[in-house]
């Protein structure tokens, strides 16, 4: 079964209740680690996503991500707003057009963005980022659309392989942003930004399984 | 002017930044703060929205370009999304810029107020916090790296100082400076020069030549250490001597400096690369530095080590082109290389790096380029042409070791019409790929007549010109321009007769080329029905398809050495194996002949250890040099035998003097086989087994060999210097070393005889090979096989048709009983 675009409103709007409802903990985890602000950035750039989303939800599926990515770019404030907006508008530009993803569209998205993330902030696996998250999660939905399926199975197939990833970001010192400035005091803490990417993840799941 | 923009996670921050700045420029120099995002309740963050409109409203008053300074973490990012979304046009005029934002925003605002480039003034952002450093040294204890204190200086002893008026017309500039800077470094003192208010150590050749001492200046020199008076002595008597520039040479280096005019007037000339004339647009071949990524690495000693090899693996390529230029095409064409390994030699730059390296934990590649970039925006920053166009040969030197660090070539060359190919230096990765029937031509500012760039363009048939000197860089794409590879010539503003004289000698020089494989391409038979192989010797598998292109009907000799030549690593089993199998290929089932790795003393190969020998040629070369580093060639050995398996290949060594050196290198390949076999590599059941015959003891036991090989394959050029023991580049002994000498026929004779005594095919590879006037003596003697560079092919194949063995043997006779090499060149006619 495809995805189409009422599901990827509804994803939106679900993503925006999670981050409201995560914003407290998201900064938690960012005080650990950071400047204690990703929860207020993430929550901040959804809000706004909410506002524009009216304005674009009858247009195809490519306007509408790269509209979530233009939005999330101006207003997020931190790291992660260069590196979402990237990530949506890079899949925004792949989907033109578009009314429905099937599975091939769904991963083609997901690459194009993660290839943002890459562009964008230059990390490496093991930095203990987002990319920590998506290198494996792209992997998995790549290795289940080989086997032409329905892009819930793609999540599906993910959403386990999101889960250890994002534990795996614990272990890590951080190389890139500002938990980088910790040097080994970043040890132990779960990455923020992957936490945040993580529910993207879950909330599609969600989603799609109605 | 340039203007700045300032981008901060906090809007007060920015504000703060450019209140300071504006302080000091009194307002001359636009600036915009790009701070904080548009949420009240938390202002903290960067917007890329923001830092784009910041950089549109500044870029619109500095025509000049746009500086961004940025705070850290995601203002980055921000700016370069900026960045993705500004068009082209203003993208263009925006530099990123890596200094500390509050000292960062200071220099580059007063370099800006003073008309300071983008890339000056970044430069000067960059090491802003010198300043600072060297004011807390004493408390802090740190020092600025390539600007040593006054403390790190002092030596001990007395200090010294003398002032010298600088008579040098074009001042202290290259040779002059690199005399200077060589001179002192030979002291332990520390010598300084002084301009003005400005200093520089004379012991660092970027320095001196940043200092831009002109004509008529005064520089002042202080020297401190224990043997200041004698390095004080020395640089007196350097000013004396003009800093080594004579008169001549004065004017031929203000020549040097206006190559336009040269150029645009007259005709450039280099050396002959490779015969044939072309008139067509230039394709200025730019090579470009690697893309190297700041990536953060954990032993920064390790790092600059890294880096420290790299230097010294570039600085000892630079020494030997300098050689190979210097034979080539003389003294003053290689000039440009010790000018090259002066700027590599300077601890200046090195230390910069090394010192970003160990602070920062970055990687050496990333670490260079920006030193090298910053270095040349420096001399490009001059108000002089001469040391501006030395930012290039930091740019050439400083990427050779870039490239080294990176293994990155650069691009290839793609054309996309048929053109003139012109570039600074060819390397084999250049043109690997390259359409040859598009390149008319092929041009390069660097190198001699056996650099890479000569050998591929002969090898592909392209007209060359090779090593023309500076003067090339005037050329631009598109420009008409006209090569005479035989005489080495380059109009690069060709006149319209010059065009159509030119043209007329390319269709007359295609015509004939055209004419002479026509007749390459039949078989080689005498009037009687006698049939001679007629074969190419090649140096790389790139030159084997000209072989058949001539009529080659086989390779008689291919040397291995190129493949091991100019690197910095002898080439694996695979990468052999391919070499060898693509050579045969070309040759589409014809024999090729490879002769096992041929050097020694004589042609030392940098990442082999050779000893330096009092005799090379009578020392450990060819097989004697082979078998003592078994580990080299068995794998050499394992990639023909490989090959062997696939192609019609034969295996031929080179040097051998006795039997018993024989049976060890058949016993050293039949373990091999064995081994290969046993692994279940595919191997051939018997490859075809050969020596070359070129010492005279083997001669003498020629019957012996013959029973142990299957072909002999005579090198007459090693044979005519043992034989004759004439060295051919003593001039005061070479007259002795002709290959037409009888004592050197009558050996041909006793090879030949002994190879047809035992039924084993005798050929020739050298250089009386490919003597068309010889071939019906070299018949005569009993040769069934001619080996040569592949244009000789045809006019061999020509004398072959004309005679009968008859005639052929009768003359052999006479030879063999004439008494010296003139009488039988008479023979010949
Ligand atoms: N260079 C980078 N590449 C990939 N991800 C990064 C990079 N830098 C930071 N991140 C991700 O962004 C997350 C932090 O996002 P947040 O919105 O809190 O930005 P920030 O750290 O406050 O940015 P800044 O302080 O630099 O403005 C991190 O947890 C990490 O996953
Ligand atoms: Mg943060």
């Amino acid at each position: 079964m495809s995805m189409n675009k009422a599901q990827l409103v509804t994803w939106l709007g679900k993503l925006n209740d999670v981050y409201a409802e995560k914003k407290e903990y998201l900064t938690e985890l960012d005080a650990a680690i950071g400047d204690a602000d990703h929860g207020i950035n993430m929550n901040r750039g959804f809000g706004k996503v909410m506002e524009k989303l009216p304005t674009v939800e009858d247009k195809d599926i490519g306007t509408i991500l790269k509209t979530v990515g233009m939005t999330l770019m101006s207003s997020v404030g931190g790291a992660s707003g260069p590196l979402y907006g990237t990530f949506w508008m890079k899949g925004g530009m792949l989907l033109a057009g578009k009314d429905e993803l099937a599975a091939d569209d769904f991963v083609q998205f997901i690459e194009a963005g993660v290839g943002g993330i890459l562009q964008r902030g230059r990390p490496e696996l093991g930095d203990k980022t987002m990319y920590d998250l998506w290198a494996p999660v792209l992997e998995a939905m790549k290795d289940e659309a080989g086997n032409a399926s329905e892009v819930i199975a793609v999540v599906d197939a993910a959403l386990p392989v999101a889960e250890k990833a994002l534990a795996d970001t614990i272990p890590l010192q951080a190389k890139k942003g500002r938990a980088s400035y910790l040097g080994e005091r970043s040890i132990g803490h779960q990455d923020p930004g992957a936490t945040s990417s993580y529910y993207m993840i879950e909330t599609l799941r969600d989603v799609l399984a109605g | 002017m340039i203007g700045l923009v300032i981008v901060s996670h906090s809007q007060t921050l920015a504000e703060g930044v450019m209140e300071l700045a504006g302080q000091m420029t009194q307002g001359k120099v636009v600036m915009e703060a790009a701070g904080g995002i548009d949420d009240p309740d938390n202002p903290i963050g960067t917007d890329p929205m923001k830092v784009m409109a910041a950089i549109e409203s500044v870029v619109a008053s500095a025509e000049d370009g746009v500086l961004v300074i940025m705070d850290l973490g995601s203002a980055l990012m921000s700016a370069e999304t900026a960045l993705d979304f500004l068009p082209d046009e203003v993208r263009e005029k925006v530099m990123l810029c890596s200094a500390p934002v509050v000292e960062g925003t200071m220099a580059a605002a007063v370099q800006a107020s003073v008309g300071a480039s983008l890339a000056e003034a970044a430069a000067e952002a960059g090491s802003a916090l010198n300043v600072k450093i060297q004011q807390l040294a004493p408390v802090t204890g740190e020092t600025v790296s390539g600007v040593p204190t006054t403390q790190a200086e002092e030596v001990g002893g007395e200090s010294l100082s003398a002032e010298f008026l600088i008579v040098n017309k074009l001042g202290l500039h290259a040779r002059p400076a690199a005399n200077l800077v060589a001179t002192a470094g030979k002291y332990e003192s520390s010598v300084r020069i002084r301009r003005n208010g400005d200093s520089a150590s004379a012991k660092s050749i970027n320095q001196v030549a940043l200092l831009a001492v002109q004509n008529g200046e005064t520089i002042s020199v202080t020297v401190s250490g224990p043997d200041a008076a004698e390095a004080l002595d020395a640089i007196t008597a350097l000013h004396a001597d003009n800093f080594g520039e004579r008169d001549e040479d004065v004017v031929a280096a203000q020549e040097a400096a206006k190559p336009a005019k040269s150029a645009v007037d007259g005709v450039i000339a280099g050396a002959p690369g490779s015969g044939g004339y072309a008139v067509g647009p230039a394709h200025v071949h730019q090579a470009r530095l690697p893309e190297v990524e700041r990536t953060e690495i954990l032993d920064p000693t390790r790092e600059v080590e890294r880096l420290d090899r790299a230097i010294a693996d570039a600085l000892s390529d630079i020494q030997a082109l300098r050689r190979e230029t210097e034979q080539s095409s003389g003294k003053a064409n290689a000039a440009i290389f010790d000018a090259h390994a002066l700027i590599l030699q300077d601890q200046d730059m090195r230390d910069k790096a090394a010192e970003v390296i160990s602070r920062e934990k970055v990687n050496a590649e990333f670490v260079w380029r920006t030193v090298m970039e910053r270095m040349a925006a420096n001399y490009r920053g001059l108000n002089d042409a001469y040391m501006q166009a030395r930012a290039a040969d930091v740019m050439d030197c400083g990427g050779r070791v870039l490239r080294l660090l990176t293994g990155d070539d650069g691009p290839v060359l793609a054309l996309e019409a048929e053109s003139v190919i012109v570039a600074h230096d060819l390397t084999p990765s250049d043109v690997a790929g390259l359409d040859a029937d598009k390149v008319l031509g092929i041009v390069t500012e660097i190198g001699g007549v056996t650099s890479h760039a000569a050998i591929l363009s002969r090898s592909m048939g392209i007209p060359a010109v090779i090593g023309a000197g500076e003067a090339v860089q005037l050329i631009q794409d598109g420009d008409t321009i006209a090569l005479d590879g035989f005489d080495g010539l380059v109009w690069a503003a060709p006149d319209e007769a010059a065009v159509r004289d030119l043209g007329a000698k390319r269709q007359a020089w295609l015509v004939r080329r055209e004419e002479e494989k026509a007749k390459g391409a039949a078989p080689a038979t005498t009037t009687d029905g006698h049939a001679v192989q007629v074969w190419g010797n090649i140096g790389l598998p790139a030159d084997a398809p000209r072989v058949r292109e001539f009529g080659g009907e086989g390779v008689g000799l291919f040397r291995t050495e190129f493949l091991f030549q100019d690197r910095d690593e002898a080439p694996g089993e695979d990468e052999q194996f391919r070499a060898y199998v693509q050579a045969a290929q070309a040759l589409g089932g014809n024999p090729v002949i490879i002769r096992t790795l041929d050097i020694g003393g004589d042609k030392p190969v940098k990442y082999l250890s050779t000893v330096q020998e009092d005799n090379p040629f009578l020392g450990e070369r060819g097989v004697r040099f082979c078998m003592a580093r078994p580990d080299l060639f068995r794998i050499q050995l394992r990639a023909l035998l490989r090959a062997a398996g696939q192609e019609n290949i034969w295996i031929m060594y080179p040097m051998i003097s006795d039997t018993a050196e024989l049976d060890g290198v058949l016993e050293l390949q039949h373990r091999v086989h064995g081994e290969l076999a046993q692994e279940g590599v595919p191997v051939a059941e018997k490859v075809k087994t050969g020596i070359m015959i070129e010492v005279p003891s083997a001669v003498a036991v020629a019957d012996k060999l013959a029973g142990r090989c299957d072909f002999f394959s005579i090198g007459t050029n090693d044979l005519t210097q043992y034989v004759m023991a004439a060295d051919r580049g003593n001039a005061s002994v070479a007259a002795l070393c002709d290959n037409l000498n009888p004592a050197v026929l009558r050996m041909v004779k006793m090879t030949c005889d002994a190879g047809r005594a035992a039924g084993i095919e005798v050929g020739m590879c050298g250089e009386l090979a490919g003597n068309a006037k010889a071939a019906p003596l070299l018949l005569g003697l009993g040769l069934d096989e001619l080996s040569m560079n592949a244009p000789a092919i045809p006019g061999v194949k020509e004398a072959v048709r004309a005679v009968s063995m008859d005639e052929c043997r009768a003359l052999a006779e006479k030879a063999l009983a004439s008494d010296s090499a003139d009488a039988v060149r008479a023979l010949l006619g």
